[in-house]
């Protein structure tokens, strides 16, 4: 197994995600075409793109709810087998599009919902208190229905959530979406507070400017296909992305 | 001061106060009841409630609806029958023997469906509510038939409880028909309590995060589809057990216990108590056992009322009975 070929080069440390030849479709319509990515260890990637183009698809490809063909590897393994479940339990936690908080629950019971797959008590109580600090309004509402909170609480009860589940690897899908311009500023302040924690994170994005401001790398894709890719600011001045999606 | 008001106020809201409260007001029918026939609608009232409650299950917490949900009180029912009086087994084991087999067919069912998304399994036991009418009338060898068949009185380690008999305890004397209550309220009891713990424990957790959001749950590692298929099966449980307990109970079932309009009324229990409202679906089994009663002298019309008050109770508590009724009471409260 170990006997890799002697004469490999390994410039770069091996990434904790790569992706490699995805292809994804609903039916017969193809949204994603033979699309690689990586993302190394402890990286804040982006990934922009205008509305349709497969972002949310390509997270839930990676999140194991949406079948696709290629390979997916996550930390040195292979993940093209294992459902949903299985990849929570191996680190990939997604914060979905729309937020997606449990309504009926108490915002501490959607917190818990996010350790479903731990069972070290003890950690998990300390992981509550944590995220209770990093959003403290959470903590003054815990006791209400999830349903009575803002679209930006809701946010961040849902990033708590996913970060209960001890994510080795956070998607956040579109966290901005929706939100007023002074909320969007308070859920990019954490996407770096949890970059400077070392978490890490694929964030996608219609917002192009804050998500590549914030990120370390970012990728363009246009209708399922990588069209472009680099450092996050480099990516913001490439005069093509402007065009296409900063609005010129 | 304000401290003791909140905890009495938990107590009343807790769902183990109210299963306290449920086991007193059970407990205290007795003395509001004057005849035979009273008995026997409580007694149907309470079988009728505990399927409910184990349907809410599903339909409340799960957000999954089961058309065919009487197939599975009507395969309890005639296991139930065939067992004891052809293959001689006595009326518990046959019970826990149908309740088992039930379970299984619930599981063969559910198993390819529940994978996916949608009312999938409402079409699905629809099919099978449909396939076991036409099995209980043709198979007449085995079922009797429309005729029905007849089963022998229930029996407890050894004592048989039959609505005919009279019975002495600690020197009181007991009819058939106050006991068999008495048998079916506890039936009732023990059923809100395992469901309450059902709800409590991380399968109720995990149901009602997949109600809330399917794909939130998915992503935070719940496995959706074991959980949907798990609570489906206990529900056809529930309801194989007191369709069991029903045929000892009438000792005469017919394939109407099984059939199409049969699954409808435990579904409008379900909707017309409150959906995820334990309690409210035990209201629900009361009024639709009892509303026929009062409407009896409406004589054809019977019906036409019947539909005309469940509609306005779904105009007007959208939620259900209970859950809408709770509402107004809190916010009066405050």
């Amino acid at each position: 197994m170990t006997s890799a070929a002697p004469f490999t080069p390994r410039p770069e440390p091996t990434p904790l995600l790569s992706l490699n030849n995805i292809t994804s479709a609903y039916g017969r319509i193809e949204v994603l075409h033979e699309l690689a990515l990586t993302i190394a260890p402890g990286e804040t990637v982006a990934l922009v793109g205008a509305n349709g183009a497969g972002k949310s698809t390509l997270l839930r490809v990676i999140s194991g709810l949406q079948p696709a063909s290629g390979e997916i590897r996550f930390d040195g393994g292979d993940l093209s087998r294992g459902d949903a479940a299985d990849r929570v339990r191996r680190g990939i936690v997604q914060v979905p599009e729309g937020r997606q908080v449990f309504s009926g629950l108490s915002v501490e019971d959607n917190l818990m919902l996010g350790a479903y797959t731990r069972n070290d008590k003890a950690a998990i109580a300390e992981d509550l208190e944590k995220q209770y600090q990093r959003f403290p309004i959470l903590k003054d509402k815990r006791r209400q229905t999830a349903g009575t909170l803002s679209g930006g609480q809701q946010q961040m009860l849902a990033m708590g959530r996913a970060l209960m589940g001890r994510p080795r690897l956070l998607l956040l899908d579109e966290p901005s979406m929706g939100l007023a311009p002074l909320i969007i500023e308070q859920v990019f302040d954490i996407v770096r507070e949890l970059k400077a924690e070392g978490i890490t994170q694929f964030v996608v994005e219609q917002n192009a400017a804050e998500a590549l401001a914030v990120a370390d790398r970012g990728y363009v894709l246009e209708t399922g296909r990588i069209v472009a890719s680099g450092e996050g600011t480099a990516l913001l001045d490439n005069d093509s992305v402007k065009a296409a999606y900063l609005g010129g | 001061m304000k401290e003791a008001r909140a905890m009495k106020k938990n107590i009343l809201i807790s769902p183990y106060g109210g299963l306290l409260l449920l086991a007193l007001i059970l407990a205290l029918m007795p003395l509001a009841v004057s005849n035979d026939f009273h008995y026997d609608l409580l007694t149907k009232i309470c079988l009728t409630a505990t399927v409910a409650v184990g349907l809410n299950l599903l339909v409340g917490y799960a957000g999954q609806v089961s058309l065919g949900h009487a197939a599975f009180y009507g395969a309890g029912a005639y296991a139930s029958a065939i067992l004891t009086s052809q293959y001689n087994l006595s009326p518990m084991v046959a019970l826990l023997s149908a309740a088992a087999g039930v379970g299984v067919m619930a599981w063969l069912v559910g198993r390819p469906i529940l994978h996916l998304k949608g009312h999938y399994l409402s079409m699905a036991t629809l099919g099978l509510g449909v396939i076991a009418a036409i099995v209980l009338n043709n198979e007449e060898q085995l079922t009797g038939g429309p005729d029905g068949v007849g089963l022998p009185p229930l029996s407890l380690f050894g004592h048989e409880l039959s609505v005919f008999g009279e019975y002495q305890f600690a020197g009181l004397t007991f009819t058939g028909v106050e006991l068999w209550y008495l048998l079916a309220a506890a039936v009732l009891v023990i059923a809100v309590l395992l469901a309450l713990n059902i709800i409590d424990s991380p399968l109720g957790r995990a149901l009602r995060a997949l109600h809330g959001s399917e794909i939130a749950a998915q992503v935070a590692g719940v496995d959706t589809a074991k959980y949907k298929l798990r609570v489906f099966v206990i529900s056809a449980v529930y309801a194989s057990v007191a369709g069991s307990l029903y045929g000892h109970y009438s000792g005469f079932i017919t394939p109407t216990v099984a059939s199409f309009e049969h699954s409808i009324e435990l579904i409008t229990i379900v909707v017309l108590g409150g959906m995820a409202s334990t309690f409210g679906v035990i209201i629900g089994a009361a009024i639709l056992v009892l509303i026929p009663q009062f409407l009896t002298d409406f004589q054809e019309l019977e019906m036409v009322v019947f539909g005309a008050i469940l509609m306005a109770v779904m105009i007007f508590l959208p939620r259900g009975l209970l859950p809408s009724v709770l509402q107004r009471l809190q916010r009066g409260a405050q």
